[in-house]
């Protein structure tokens, strides 16, 4: 990659992050908070989903 | 009277869910199609990399100046078209590059097929088993925001296992925002737009596609 290509990308990448802020910020101190039992059965889900990607890396 | 107007108020509910999930996903299935539509046309006209950077500086600017003022009115239709085409046809120098690899339309099946899987997977998870996924808002947004500042520094500091870890890192967060934005479209209909969910969606499955093809790709070179 370029460096004028690495300028361009970091700009964009530092506008988004800006632009996340507020809405992070919001759900952070808004947001509703999930019982143990609630994170426990997201985190099964999503890993579900890291077994999955393993398969698909180890079948490339 | 009070059971009957709880029953009129779930049945009121139960069609205003219904008619967001079907507008979205209608809406999601056609800018899907459109998008990869014009991926193809930009893959076959080989345009150069730095088309995908600019096609994404372009969708930023409309996602946050001009769909936020469209998302209510007919025009917002227009808007989503215009964001998912420049998103699809910044795609064709990355997808150009994965299939000038060895075996680069297998990685390119691959990602595709994985990215539909995970997609209608957690999909299906969240409207059959009706929880609430909502929590995890906090977690999607600021866990996105760290991947930025990485992937900031991974530009000028490029280091293998850190694009590995930021490419797992962003499988991971949007396949919790995939829960999350379902999840919010079965408790929260009222207070929704499906113009502005069909935007959200496709942005989880745009970056949970580039993301899988690039572990794709990196476990390959292994």
């Amino acid at each position: 990659m370029s460096l004028w290509m690495k300028i361009g990308a970091a700009l964009l990448l530092g506008a988004m992050v800006v632009a996340m802020l507020p809405a992070a910020r919001h759900w952070l101190e808004h947001g509703p908070r999930g019982s143990a039992a609630e994170w426990l059965n997201a985190a099964f889900v999503l890993g579900l989903v890291v077994l999955f990607v393993l398969l698909l890396m180890l079948a490339v | 009277m009070i059971p009957q107007t709880a029953t009129t108020t779930t049945a009121l509910r139960d069609v205003t869910v219904g008619k967001l999930l079907r507008n979205t996903y209608w809406l999601l299935s056609m800018t899907l199609l459109w998008s990869a539509a014009l991926a193809a046309l930009s893959t076959a006209l080989k345009m150069p990399p730095v088309t995908h950077l600019v096609a994404l500086g372009a969708a930023f600017v409309l996602i946050w100046f001009v769909l936020p003022r469209t998302a209510r009115s007919a025009a917002g239709l227009w808007t989503v078209f215009a964001i998912t085409g420049l998103l699809g046809f910044g795609l064709g120098p990355v997808l150009s590059a994965y299939l000038a690899l060895p075996n680069g339309p297998t990685i390119v099946a691959m990602a595709l097929g994985g990215t539909a899987v995970i997609f209608l997977g957690l999909s299906a998870y969240a409207i059959a088993s009706g929880r609430d996924f909502s929590f995890l808002g906090g977690f999607v947004m600021v866990g996105f925001l760290v991947v930025l500042g990485a992937a900031l520094v991974a530009l000028f500091l490029p280091v293998p296992l850190l694009t590995v870890a930021i490419s797992a890192a962003v499988v991971l967060l949007m396949s919790a925002a995939i829960l999350f934005q379902t999840s919010l479209m079965l408790h929260h209909a009222e207070h929704l737009n499906y113009i502005e969910m069909t935007v959200s969606l496709y942005l989880a499955i745009f970056n949970l596609f580039i993301s899988l093809l690039q572990l794709l790709g990196l476990a390959r070179d292994e």
